[in-house]
């Protein structure tokens, strides 16, 4: 079934305007504003605005990265700053903390948005936000972000996945099916696993197992037609599919370079950034890497600028990288956190939970190079220019660079609707 | 009545202390006020009120009352509890069978009553199957397959079987997880804190089968140093170290199934609770983040002496022996000052940004409950802490949803889906699908006195357990209110693994639902087709923390500084004492010796053990400049002896390992050493007692190949109280098994092995959380982060493991896994055929499998038993839980 979005091409402006008004009605049921939906609709005017990129590489820096020492540094303030530093970046007027020397060198192709918002303050469920636009409910789980974007592409009949997660946990489908879900992958070196027959078969012997497996099966799912059921018959498909694909060779960065690996630092984190080029080069459509180790309530400034070690030099070369393939026209690159941590700076040298405000990172495909978005007060503390950015709002500037429905309504087993950002606004000042 | 009055003074106080604060104005709908207190809330609805101004008792309709009054009743009362007499335990075969039998007239009741019948009693087959995955996590083996399909005891057998699962070694293993995934039970709890008290006490409370309220209030009034042996349940608040609010709040999630959460920012949007209400709980376990206690005596002192020499180092210019030292300081401080100091102080202050009319920013709040009876502190607090009143008051019969919850956590576990529906979200109009039921299994539960097991067993001896799995999609509750009826207000559950399709059912418990077992499941049985003792292969113990703390706690500083630095090796004494041994010749022996060992050091050893790294504190490098320091260090030559005898060393995850004869020359020379070191020559002949000359140098009855040569790391003393040596682990394993049921004067029929290979024994043993990438956590085991982590979502690695993975590596490599030779032993095809059967899907095939499989198989030829355990593995029906 095709969605709304996908017979966008095939209708005239006229009757897609009907559609995409028909799908808002839907969504109208959920709070939202006015102005929502008319950007939306806006958003989707065929014609007006193609994809602009096709990929996602998404950092996330888990444990709530400060965004004091990286990405919003307050340089006139040393009672909060503390000893870190700022520097100039390749975009005029732009600073960075001093952590992230080689990142600076790139800010001419980035955005930076500094007014970063978040109603939650702990980390799982800050995180959640993050991740599917909706607060965490006891109720309903929702999809993560990567999985919408694989079920809104609506591409069938594809052997890689759509949707990998390098390291950390999640990334799982909700209530849409499991197939849209990411992959994962725990370790970036050791690629696919298991994706390898043992070497005493051969593809027919191999290939009359499974055939005898699906014989033996027939029983089983005839007895009981359920989704669980059904769900490992496709699997079974898709995986003895996927072992025969030459896309295997998208998860094994033994294939790269030793240059690559200087480039993107040896660490878990640059592998991972490396693995995530490699995959995107092989059409998937949306990596997250986890980082962990960003939870500072001590010795905040050693932990950051440690940390900062590994992300800039991974996060500089994987834009160095898909810039010189020329990949980044269509990549999207989003480095950001669950939330940001507190100006004071507590009795342990370190920094606590801080929801109002922190920072988000964005190059690439679609984006505007150079821009710092919004301004927060002397301390940091909380916007005073420009708009407050949600969770929901970044998700939607994504979303919409990849030019996906962001009215497209999918529904939970028991009817109620969602959308791919909720009901986020996409924020045009970074977008190209 | 002198002799009466003090009793019935003790007993007016008691209840004034318990039901105090439940005196209030009653109004009835025609607005009539009694004020008075609630004695009673019975189950029929009527409350027994004691009016206060004659005592008078009344036994009154909730109904006449207000709806606020009724409210009232039912939210702060649970219903009759102690209408069911305490049963004696173990039930008796009547009590078991009449309240296995009343649930299943209530279930059967419920369904006639929407003109749905149970489903049909399963086969023997299908049961036997379910009842080893659900009540110990893993199919059965060949053996105790034959023995329940061939027993002719058609009436008693299930219920036996049941007795058999719920006394045996797997029940622990399996609950083990079904409790650390709600308690979020974790290895490491810090960087430098061990979760091992917490696992073990969670383990030791599974297989005690303790009184659960008995259990919970413990575990939540804890207090004191955690590696204390039994007090691990100081883990608890160590999970959320400097986390108190969350900890409150996870703690009423999981134990009173409501969720305060969102309270502790704000008035919770849809539940009544507030944020002072919020900061009234917390105010119970104020404190409680904490988790460092202050110093003893000897711990102060030897951290004052510990840290003037860290100093002298430093100054010294020695940075590898001051970190060292540093090091050695933090592991005994790790042992002895991790634990919890605060009782609860029952204060707490708010927030300074409170935004609410009710108190002031940054007031300070008396610990209060949110519901049930109000509980108070005692008036001596500083002495027995608010912590407590906060445990007593929760795991209480008392507390109204403390019941509720664990009878649903256990029915969800038996049946698939709770009575109420998510049971962690409760609000104060949930409903159970069954109300009587529920109260019912309350009541049950109570009189049981929370004993979990005898609660199970009744679960395991319904009909309904030993019905047929419904066949279709389970309908979400999601939908009732197209097929529900309207007198049951549902809380709306989250998408159910089976969510609705067009031609789902709605559940009424006909039959447990059908499931596909969890990671824990799936790598139990993997692990029972390969080895035969799998429920009692446990994993080598390494430190032990206990015993440490015990020794450390009795030292005083002086020796717990020589203990540290004895550790570390470089006690200013013995590098007096090394500079002396420098001076000293060796003999042509030792000079032999240290040059053997050195050769195979450089090989094997200093790429972790060089001066630079020193990995472990031992720098083996350093012996090349000064032979003479290593024939002179006793404990060192002893150390190595015997890491590398008993092959710990190098590391068995290491691929450069020596051979067993470089093994053999190591310890030769190291022998040669010891004999001749400092004090060495009679020490060992204590401390190596087991290491004798073993006269018959092979195993002549070792079962899997007679003749094999004994390992000389596998020694055991035999009923003589002589030593003897094996050829390999498990025929080690069984000498041990027969000493031990020689010795054990008891009925014990197991006995526990240790082993080394994570591969080999189950998966509360492999680690919790099971690592990243592991087939448990590919199959959606909890990584242990959130309450009920694990879920059982299907993905293309789960598949992909079955098809390359663990089966092919595992199983199929193992000429010694227990389904293979089961299977090639079995005979003719068909008899093989049917043993794979037996030994994977635990039952016989049919004849279309039968054929299919002949068909299909004509060319295996010797390889025939890869090709059916592998396809049976890889069946959907190897995978579910009918």
């Amino acid at each position: 079934m095709m969605t709304n979005f996908e017979k966008a091409d095939e209708l005239g402006r006229r009757e897609f305007i009907a559609h995409a008004a028909k799908a808002c009605l839907g969504v109208g049921l959920m709070p939202m504003a006015g102005s929502y939906i008319h950007n939306s609709v806006k958003a989707l005017t065929p014609g007006a605005r193609p994809a602009a990129a096709r990929h996602v590489i998404y950092l996330n820096m888990g444990g709530a990265m400060s965004h004091l020492d990286t990405f919003g540094p307050k340089p006139n303030n040393p009672d909060i700053q503390g000893p870190t530093k700022s520097i100039p970046t390749s975009a005029d007027g732009v600073i960075l903390s001093e952590n992230l020397p080689l990142t600076a060198k790139h800010m001419h192709n980035a955005s930076v948005i500094k007014t970063m918002v978040t109603s939650q303050g702990a980390h799982e469920q800050a995180s959640y936000l993050m991740h599917t636009s909706y607060l965490k409910r006891g109720t309903i789980v929702h999809p993560t972000f990567g999985s919408w974007v694989a079920k809104l592409s609506g591409e069938i009949n594809r052997t890689i996945p759509m949707n990998v997660k390098i390291g950390g946990g999640g990334g799982g489908a909700g209530f849409l099916e499991a197939k849209y879900g990411a992959l994962p992958i725990g370790n970036p070196s050791q690629g696919l696993a298991n994706s390898k027959m043992a070497s005493y078969l051969d593809e027919s012997k191999f290939g009359s197992r499974i055939a005898m497996t699906e014989q033996l099966n027939e029983n089983f799912a005839t007895a009981y037609p359920q989704k669980q059921v059904r769900a490992y018959s496709d699997l079974y498909k898709d995986a003895v599919k996927l072992m025969k694909s030459e896309d295997l060779n998208a998860f094994d960065i033994t294939q790269e370079s030793e240059s690559m690996n200087e480039l993107y630092g040896t660490t878990n984190f640059g592998q991972g950034c490396l693995l995530a080029r490699r995959l995107i080069e092989n059409k998937v459509r949306y990596v997250e890497v986890t980082r962990g180790g960003w939870d500072t309530h001590n010795d905040n400034f050693n932990a950051v600028a440690n940390n900062c070690l590994d992300i800039d030099k991974a996060l500089s070369g994987l834009l160095l990288d898909l810039e010189m393939r020329g990949l980044l026209k269509e990549t999207m690159v989003v480095l950001t956190s669950e939330f940001g941590r507190t100006p004071n700076i507590n009795g342990r040298d370190g920094r606590d939970h801080w929801p109002y405000c922190f920072t988000a990172f964005l190059a690439g495909g679609g984006i505007k190079g150079g821009v710092s978005y919004g301004e927060t007060d002397d301390q940091g503390r909380s916007p005073v220019e420009g708009k407050p950015i949600k969770p929901e709002d970044l998700n939607a500037t994504i979303a919409y660079n990849l030019g996906l429905p962001l009215q497209d309504v999918q529904y939970s087993p028991s009817g109620r609707p969602f959308t791919v950002a909720h009901n986020g606004e996409p924020l045009f000042d970074v977008i190209a | 009545m002198r002799f009466l009055t003090p009793i019935l003074l003790t007993f007016l106080v008691l209840l004034q202390s318990a039901f105090g604060l439940a005196e209030r104005d009653f109004r009835s709908k025609n607005g009539q006020v009694i004020r008075g207190t609630i004695i009673k809330y019975f189950e029929d609805g009527d409350v027994l009120l004691k009016r206060s101004k004659d005592l008078q008792m009344f036994r009154i309709s909730l109904d006449i009352f207000t709806e606020d009054d009724q409210a009232f009743v039912k939210n702060n009362f649970p219903p009759n509890h102690d209408a069911l007499p305490e049963f004696k335990r173990p039930l008796s075969p009547q009590v078991l069978m009449t309240n296995s039998r009343f649930i299943d007239n209530i279930i059967e009741t419920k369904l006639r009553s929407y003109n749905q019948r149970p489903n049909p009693v399963a086969s023997d087959e299908v049961f036997l199957r379910r009842a080893y995955l659900k009540i110990i996590g893993r199919i059965p083996t060949l053996n105790e397959t034959k023995e329940f399909l061939t027993s002719r005891d058609r009436n008693g057998k299930r219920s036996k079987l049941v007795d058999k699962l719920l006394n045996s070694e797997g029940y622990n293993s399996h609950w083990f997880h079904f409790w650390a995934d709600i308690l979020r039970a974790k290895d490491r709890l810090g960087n430098r804190m061990s979760g091992k008290p917490y696992i073990d006490y969670i383990k030791n409370f599974v297989a005690s089968n303790r009184p659960y309220d008995e259990w919970v209030e413990e575990m939540l009034s804890s207090t004191g140093p955690m590696w204390e042996r039994g007090n691990g349940g100081v883990g608890y608040f160590a999970r959320d170290q400097g986390m108190q609010l969350d900890n409150m709040s996870n703690t009423v999630r999981i134990f009173l199934g409501t969720s305060l959460e969102c309270a502790q920012c704000h008035d919770h949007p849809f539940d009544r609770w507030t944020q002072k209400q919020f900061y009234e709980m917390a105010a119970f376990t104020e404190g409680a983040g904490n988790l460092r206690r202050r110093g003893a005596e000897n711990v102060n002192t030897f951290g004052r002496l510990a840290r003037q020499e860290q100093r002298r180092l430093e100054q010294m210019d020695d940075p590898n022996g001051a970190r060292r030292v540093r090091n050695a300081i933090q592991d005994v401080e790790d042992i002895v000052r991790v634990g919890l100091e605060s009782l609860g102080k029952g204060k707490i202050r708010l927030p300074n940004d409170y935004q609410y009319d009710n108190a002031n920013p940054g007031e300070e709040l008396q610990a209060k409950t949110i519901f049930g009876l109000a509980t108070e502190l005692d008036e001596n607090l500083e002495a027995t802490g608010s912590r407590a009143s906060y445990a007593n008051w929760l795991a209480s019969e008392a507390n109204p949803r403390f019941t509720a919850v664990i009878v649903n956590r256990l029915w969800k576990e038996v049946f698939g889906m709770a009575l109420i529906e998510p049971l962690d979200n409760m609000y104060d109009d949930t409903m159970a699908t069954h109300p009587g039921l529920q109260l019912h299994l309350e009541k049950v539960m109570v009189a049981l006195n929370y004993d979990l097991k005898e609660f199970l067993r009744i679960l395991y001896n319904t009909q309904a357990f030993h019905r047929l799995s419904p066949t279709r999609d389970i309908l979400s509750r999601d939908a009732k209110d197209k097929v529900m009826p309207p007198e049951v207000k549902w809380v709306v559950s989250g998408p159910h693994p089976a969510a609705p399709t067009r031609n789902s059912v709605p559940y009424f418990y006909q039959g447990p639902i059908m499931d596909r077992m969890s990671g824990e499941q799936i790598w139990d049985s993997l692990v029972t087709l390969t080895f035969p003792d799998v429920d009692t292969r446990k994993l080598q113990p390494r430190n032990n923390g206990y015993e440490d703390y015990e020794r450390f706690t009795e030292m005083t500083g002086e020796q717990l500084f020589a203990e540290v630095m004895r550790r570390t090796g470089i006690d200013p004494n013995a590098q007096a004492a090394m500079a002396e041994a420098m001076k000293v010749e060796m003999n042509p022996s030792q000079k032999r010796a240290v040059e053997t060992v050195m050769k195979y050091a450089d090989l094997y050893c200093v790429s972790c053990h060089d001066s630079g790294r020193a990995r472990g504190d031992v720098d083996l490098e350093k012996y090349h400049e000064g032979p003479q320091g290593l024939a002179a260090n006793t404990s060192m030559i002893k150390m190595i002896l015997d890491q590398v005898s008993k092959k710990e060393m190098p590391p068995r995850n290491r691929q450069l390992q020596p051979t067993d004869a470089e093994r053999a020359e190591i310890v030769k020379a190291m022998e040669t050493l010891l004999k001749d070191a400092p004090g060495g020559g009679a020490a060992p002949q204590a401390e190596m007692a087991m290491a004798p000359k073993l006269s018959d140098p092979i195993n002549v009855t070792c079962p899997i190949k007679p003749g094999r040569p004994i390992d000389p790391s596998l020694l055991a003393l035999n009923e003589d109280g002589e030593t003897v040596g094996f050829c390999c682990e498990s025929c080690l394993n069984q000498h041990n098994r027969a000493m031990a049921r020689r010795s054990s004067s008891a009925s014990e029929d197991y006995a526990i092995s240790y082993v080394r290979d994570r591969n080999s024994v189950r998966a509360s043993e492999i680690g919790s959380p099971a690592p990243i990438g592991h087939l448990v956590r590919e199959f959606g085991g909890s990584d242990r982060e959130q309450i009920e982590n694990s879920h059982k979502q299907a993905s293309v690695t789960q598949v992909l493991n079955m098809l390359n993975g663990f089966v092919e590596e595992r199983l199929l490599k193992n000429k010694n896994a227990l389904v293979v030779k089961n299977v090639q032993e079995a005979g003719s095809v068909q008899d093989q055929i049917t043993a794979a059967f037996m030994s994977i899907l635990n039952r016989e095939p049919n004849s279309k499998e039968l054929r299919i499989i002949k068909d299909s198989v004509k060319r295996s030829g010797d390889e025939l038993y890869k090709d059916l355990v592998w396809v049976l593995i890889n069946s959907h029906e190897f995978l579910f839980v009918q």
